[in-house]
């Protein structure tokens, strides 16, 4: 444990080396809300409530929301397909870590670090220059940072499982590009879904991405009260461990064809 | 003079065949992971449309564009920029030319440094983007009835004009690397201001649309060339869109040049 102890906070330091880097993050992060808070100001031109969101649920949505997509920086599933393909992987495997959790670590450092040094000041500037709204109550803040959490955890396993998908078509780029795709279009990371068409909205409400933007977000914005969070906080758990189990079998027949492969 | 002038013309054609010829073996060879990177640009590319599909297809107008207005604008970008993605992306990674020392072996040749970065490979993911855009700009052209085989040249112009505007942007800013080495954070600011350019103008404040179409012009990509596909609110800029083009290129490469005189390599 105290190994990824570790590992997290080195990765934590390592992705902050560069400041200026860090810095036109948060400008370019701002630019994404700045788009967003001009295009659904737009929407609401001339109407009140548009899919039971009104101009300043939807805007906070979308704009929170680009904040904790620069908050997520889910980069093992292509770490493991490049040592896969430089061979490196041979002496990962002889060290004594766990790989997922190894490269998880990484990424979890990495993703802190982004959290406090470029989502929570492009979350406070969108705060001042577009007034969104906050939460009022601290236990709003809790569920929704513990929502957020969950889904961060299933962003990672996701993440790795891209990986190891990666190592069947030998090359990983593509892989971990879909992943992406697919993730942010069902999470509702770019419009809540709520405003989804019927059959797609049912189909993203079944699959496990909703975790990572929409459900946290529902319970920031309110849409979600606090008696109904506790079953969404379970759902994202079930879909965590499923996904944990799911990983683990998948990288176990990975590691196997890979000793195949006399590697 | 002119006779010099065609044969080198000439010569960079049957040269740049070649390079073609070479770069699309390139990015065929892992045929799985071509098709899967394909795939997932093209949804990538769909979900900036989801906004204006799921949300605004619902309303009558949004600050007076219509659905199918704000589709061709958007289709007409997207073609643009995926002209520049697959064929002139090379020049975003100038820096990595230089921090890897690639660019000293294009010095030692004798061909002109910017048409080889150029020629020295497509890119594998813009090619879904391509087809995106052609199918959006398709589709919104059909509903708003415009008359494409009368104005089939003006698109093509049009389109070509739009993507080396952008090159040129990103050639400009690229060029700073000559000095600074590192600038993949600019690069990234750049193509989030670039998206911008997908949506019409007007919607944007006063001071934000002086800027997209004069400091980082990007509305020169889409919005003013698109605009000559849309009677209702054709202006002159839109028949300007080649002239700007070819001036903004010509500036950039002008930057190039300068950074190059003061090139001395990294050493590696």
């Amino acid at each position: 444990m105290r190994t990824y102890v570790g590992v997290i906070a080195l990765s934590f330091r390592d992705y902050q080396a560069y400041r200026t880097n860090m810095l036109l993050r948060v400008v370019t992060g701002l630019i994404g809300v700045m788009l967003q808070a001009v295009v659904w100001s737009a929407i609401y031109a001339r109407r009140s409530v548009l899919g039971g969101f009104t101009m300043t649920e939807a805007v906070t949505y979308v704009i929170v929301s680009q904040a904790l997509m620069r908050a997520t920086v889910v980069r093992s599933g292509l770490e493991l397909t490049k040592k896969f393909r430089s061979g490196e992987i041979t002496k990962d495997l002889c060290l004594p870590v766990d790989l997922q959790a190894y490269l998880g670590a990484k990424d979890l450092g990495r993703s802190l670090s982004a959290s406090l040094f470029v989502s929570v000041p492009m979350f406070l500037i969108s705060w001042v220059a577009f007034r969104i709204t906050v939460p009022a109550s601290a236990g709003t803040w809790c569920v929704f940072l513990l929502a957020w959490l969950l889904g961060v955890v299933l962003q990672l396993l996701l993440g790795f499982l891209a990986g190891v998908a990666g190592i069947y078509t030998q090359y990983g780029w593509g892989t971990d590009k879909l992943k992406d795709a697919i993730v942010l279009f069902f999470s509702g990371a770019i419009v809540p879904l709520d405003f989804f068409p019927p059959g797609l909205e049912r189909l993203a409400r079944a699959l496990p991405f909703q975790s990572a933007y929409y459900l946290p977000l529902s319970i920031y914005v309110g849409k979600t009260s606090l008696p109904q969070a506790l079953p969404v906080l379970g759902l994202q758990a079930f879909w965590c461990i499923t996904l944990l189990l799911l990983s683990r079998v998948a990288w176990t027949i990975a590691r196997r064809r890979l000793s195949l492969f006399g590697g | 003079m002119v006779g010099e002038v065609f044969r080198g013309f000439v010569r960079g054609i049957v040269l740049y065949a070649h390079f073609a010829a070479m770069n699309w073996r390139r990015i065929t060879v892992s045929p799985v992971d071509f098709i899967i990177g394909f795939t997932a640009v093209f949804i990538q590319e769909c979900l900036g449309l989801t906004t204006i599909v799921f949300v605004m297809r619902q309303l009558p107008s949004v600050r007076g564009w219509t659905f199918w207005e704000i589709v061709l604008i958007y289709g007409f970008f997207t073609t643009a920029r995926s002209l520049w993605h697959v064929f002139m992306i090379n020049g975003m990674d100038l820096s990595a030319y230089i921090r890897l020392g690639r660019l000293d072996r294009f010095l030692t040749r004798p061909l002109d440094p910017l048409f080889q970065i150029y020629a020295d490979g497509w890119d594998e993911d813009g090619w879904g983007e391509l087809i995106l855009g052609a199918a959006l700009l398709f589709t919104a052209a059909i509903n708003l009835q415009v008359n494409w085989w009368v104005r089939a040249p003006l698109l093509i112009i049009n389109l070509v004009a739009g993507a080396l505007v952008y090159a040129a942007i990103i050639l400009a800013a690229s060029s700073l690397s000559f000095w600074t080495v590192e600038n993949d954070a600019l690069m990234s600011l750049l193509g989030t201001l670039g998206t911008l350019g997908q949506y019409p103008l007007t919607i944007y404040g006063r001071s934000l649309q002086w800027v997209l179409s004069t400091l980082v012009p990007f509305a020169f990509v889409g919005f003013w060339p698109a605009q000559a596909f849309l009677p209702r609110t054709a202006s002159a800029l839109s028949y300007l869109t080649p002239l700007v083009a070819i001036a903004l290129f010509y500036a950039a490469i002008r930057m190039f040049k300068a950074g190059l005189s003061c090139y001395q390599g990294t050493g590696t």
